[in-house]
């Protein structure tokens, strides 16, 4: 988060996806399996780019104007290229773009995303058919849908590493056209250092909003997200909670006043009320307005600690939710859950 | 206001440039509200840089994606801005002056659905291909509210040309009687050009969409395309509902280069006010509401033209 | 001259494209041959003089190319890769079939003795073909197309009123919960359901 906040700073912009990104900034430090996850993504950064790991908070400043300087650094850059070129010709080169059909690792660069640091790799699988494979991607299999009919389905993996995606979630979906007719949540499991429990009020306020600030991206309203995201970077930044209640509570006003956002997203998610949850019977909407009261009122100094279940409940919750549910409509159910691990979150950027 | 001339093909040349202009004008407009309300500072010259960073990068590869498509599709989108201002009158000039040069306009934004469609399945990508299939469904939602949103002026001008239509709005610009047509021709440039409510092909949610996968020129001629798109498709809002170039004290094309820049600068402001749509709530105000809206419009209109004479 | 070259031109571009519609290796390419193969016809007919007819022709053909593509991908669910593939069946009948109608088309177009042309084309050629074609039942068509076109979104409305983005599988709840209804909160949106957790939509978007 602090990442994100130096980037507002520079002038520079998070980038939706690979493709588009020149800078690739790992927060914290990856576990082995999320090396390899790593590395495909910087694969698929267009040249010219820049790579950078950062471990505190401190460092971010100089990480980033470093890489800056790579990237106008013509004579690294052309050396870098060159040597990329040659590795395109080798048989491998079924890793350079990795685009296949079940695949789809999109990093969030410059994005504070990797909140845990540590992930596994999620095994990429394809729908593994008796069919002519070209270059060794199968087909869409056939699935039947909700009419009877035989049509495609692609199996295809939502994360774990996507724009405004909790860390370490896979999704693996199957998807027929845009509407994901079955999924199955799977956890990457989390290293040492991802559960460290101090919590604290101004901890509690940076997290909520930063939840908010994802469901209100995804869900279209940008600026009522970076008003969210100008809260928590002050909240992140000021030792204290207490100076973010007002803009907190004028906030929470605002978006109850919003009828566009209240009519996109109400009904959708709805989770059953005989759930054994604490969010039984909400919506997305419904899950919006929790996450800023919960910041609310951590500002006010009333410290709660967030109740979690444990993953394995959450993956049940997420595939059932999921299921028969439009992309969009999925990706904004996953953002409005509190998936982070466990314990609660540290305080300090990661 | 005289009769619209049509000019010499080699004219053709400054066209494409006004074209490429407005698109950038569009950009720039964009960018600065868009850093704005992030917080953050410039944007004015946010366009500029990002031309000069997507020349610099080589365009991707992908394994098993369908190149030819793909570099179709995403070369076509400016190619089609270009080709549509091509009827478009500007002032009293006109490069091409067909007899049916709004159905031309009509034909060409149905290419932008081959060519938007064509971007999404080249890359060979699940997330570029889902854009592709939301687009198409947000086209069969605003196509035919858009056509008989332009049979309005059609029928009220009695003719297809755009020079008739600008013509006939010499007493009463068609906004004035129209509406309802008006305001589903802007929606429908929005939706054409992939801009805000209508970006779900190319939103946050799918990583970019049909952006996810390009970079490089491929990047650059998506972007500058959709920015073409707009601006071409604000200059028909114009020339077809706010009187082309008709305007006291300054020359034609000043006031239509003038009343342009307006809707183009009121159409990215008003998307700020709008959520994007996602695709499951696109096809019921479509069909349920514009389209219907829109008939009785056209009827209104009919009756408006017979009485007439 | 330059209209027989143009002619001449756009028919060799229909007929190519025509041809790599079966000979290519990919269904996406194959559709969109099939539509540069229809808008080189429509550019013939604006040679014709026929404005109207030969813009809308390609309009409609791009459209109708750019959703059968969408078709071919969902129930042949082929992806970008080329691969081989054969398109041709029943290759001996539909030869015979093709070469026999090209033959009748051909001698009818070369044989049969055109008229001489009497007075001058109409100002407005879509106009006078349009009489020609349908003479004193053109009220009838006008009035025939708005309900035509009244009945087919009527009639898909009603097969599907809320589109692929329904509840799948359906909710065993009651229909009460399903219609309409924005803000129905907490309270009874499931009736009757299965014991776990199972995602409502209450009401419309």
């Amino acid at each position: 988060m602090a990442v994100e906040q130096d980037l507002v700073e520079r002038g520079w912009v998070p980038a939706l996806s690979p493709a588009d990104a020149d800078i690739l900034c790992v927060c914290g430090e990856p576990a082995a399996d999320l090396a390899g996850v790593l590395d495909r993504i910087w694969d698929e950064l267009p040249s010219p780019r820049a790579r950078t790991t950062v471990v505190a908070a401190a460092d971010i400043d100089g990480a980033l104007t470093a890489c800056a300087r790579e990237l106008a650094d013509p004579e690294r850059q052309a050396s870098q290229a060159g040597a990329r070129n040659n590795d395109a010709g080798s048989p491998d080169s079924g890793d350079h773009g990795q685009m296949d059909d079940g695949d789809m690792d999109h990093s969030q660069m410059d994005h504070g995303q990797m909140d845990d640091g540590d992930m596994d790799h999620g095994g990429m699988d394809h729908g593994g058919m008796d069919m002519p494979m070209p270059d060794g991607i199968a087909l869409a299999g056939q699935g039947s849908d909700r009419d009877g009919l035989d049509l495609d389905e692609l199996q295809v993996p939502l994360g774990p590493v996507l724009p405004f995606w909790p860390a370490g979630l896979v999704l693996r979906c199957t998807l027929q056209g845009d509407v994901v007719m079955s999924a199955q949540a799977d956890w990457l499991s989390t290293g040492p250092g991802a559960e460290a429990t101090v919590a604290d009020s101004r901890a509690v306020v940076v997290h909520q909003t930063d939840l908010a600030s994802r469901l209100l991206r995804l869900a279209g309203s940008t600026d009522a997200a970076g008003r969210m995201e100008r809260i928590r970077n002050r909240a992140l930044a000021s030792g204290s909670s207490a100076a973010s209640h007002g803009p907190l509570t004028a906030e929470l006003s605002r978006l109850k006043r919003s009828f566009l956002l209240r009519r996109s997203l109400r009904g959708v998610g709805r989770v059953g009320t005989d759930a054994p949850r604490p969010e039984a019977g909400t919506d997305v909407w419904d899950r919006l307005l929790g996450m800023v009261e919960a910041a609310v009122s951590a500002a006010a100094g009333v410290y709660q600690p967030p109740s979690r279940l444990s993953r394995q409940v959450d993956a049940a919750l997420l595939a059932d939710l999921a299921a028969g549910q439009e992309l969009g409509r999925v990706r904004l159910i996953v953002a409005s859950f509190d998936l982070s691990p466990v314990a609660a979150l540290t305080a300090a950027a990661r | 206001m005289s009769g619209i001339v049509q000019v010499a093909p080699v004219w053709a040349v400054a066209a494409v440039l006004l074209t490429v202009l407005a698109g950038v004008a569009g950009a720039v407009f964009e960018a600065v509200v868009q850093a704005r309300s992030d917080g953050r500072r410039g944007g004015l010259l946010a366009p500029v840089a990002e031309t000069a960073r997507l020349l610099r990068q080589p365009q991707r590869s992908l394994l098993s994606a369908d190149v030819l498509l793909w570099r179709i599709g995403t070369a076509a989108l400016p190619i089609i801005a270009v080709l549509m201002a091509a009827v478009l009158p500007f002032g009293s000039w006109v490069i091409a002056d067909l007899p049916v040069g709004l159905v031309w306009f009509n034909a060409m934004d149905v290419m932008v659905w081959a060519a938007v469609w064509l971007a999404g399945w080249g890359p060979n990508s699940a997330h570029a291909m889902i854009g592709g299939y939301r687009f198409l469904g947000l086209a069969l939602g605003y196509e035919l509210p858009l056509m008989f949103a332009l049979t309005a002026p059609a029928v009220a001008a009695g003719s297809l040309r755009m020079a008739d239509i600008v013509a006939g709005q010499e007493t009463l610009w068609y906004v004035a009687w129209m509406p309802v047509a008006f305001v589903v021709f802007c929606a429908a440039v929005l939706a054409f050009s992939l801009h805000r409510p209508f970006d779900a092909p190319a939103g946050a949610d799918l990583g970019g969409g049909v952006l996810a996968e390009a970079a490089g020129v491929d990047r650059l001629l998506l972007l500058a395309g959709r920015h073409m798109l707009l601006a071409v498709g604000s200059g028909f809002a114009v020339a077809l509902f706010l009187g082309g170039g008709a305007g006291p004290f300054l020359p034609g094309w000043a006031w239509f280069l003038t009343k342009t820049l307006v809707v183009l600068g009121v159409l990215l402001v008003v998307r700020r006010r709008l959520g994007p749509l996602r695709p499951d709530q696109l096809m019921a105000p479509a069909w349920l509401v514009a389209l219907p809206a829109v008939l009785v419009q056209l009827a209104v209109v009919a009756v408006v033209a017979v009485a007439r004479g | 001259m330059l209209t027989t070259v143009i002619f001449a031109a756009l028919a060799l571009i229909a007929v190519a494209a025509g041809i790599v519609v079966f000979r290519t290796d990919s269904m996406a390419r194959a559709t969109y041959a099939l539509a540069v193969s229809f808008v080189a016809v429509g550019a013939m007919m604006l040679q014709f003089g026929l404005d109207y007819i030969g813009v809308v022709t390609i309009l409609m053909m791009v459209m109708e190319m750019a959703i059968m593509a969408i078709f071919m991908v969902m129930f042949m669910g082929m992806n970008p890769a080329l691969m081989p593939m054969d398109m041709v069946h029943n290759k001996r009948g539909s030869l015979l079939i093709a070469g026999g109608v090209f033959v009748v088309l051909a001698a009818g177009a070369l044989l049969v003795p055109w008229p001489a042309r009497r007075g001058a084309p109409a100002v407005d050629l879509t106009a006078s073909l349009g009489e020609a074609i349908m003479g004193n039942k053109m009220l009838v068509m006008l009035t025939v197309s708005p309900v035509l076109f009244a009945t087919l979104v009527s009639a898909v409305v009603l097969a599907n009123p809320r589109g692929r983005y329904r509840d799948y599988p359906p909710p065993l709840a009651a229909p009460g919960d399903a219609a309409g209804g924005t803000d129905h909160g907490g309270t009874g949106s499931d009736g009757g359901t299965a014991p776990h957790d199972h995602g409502h939509h209450g009401g419309g978007h």
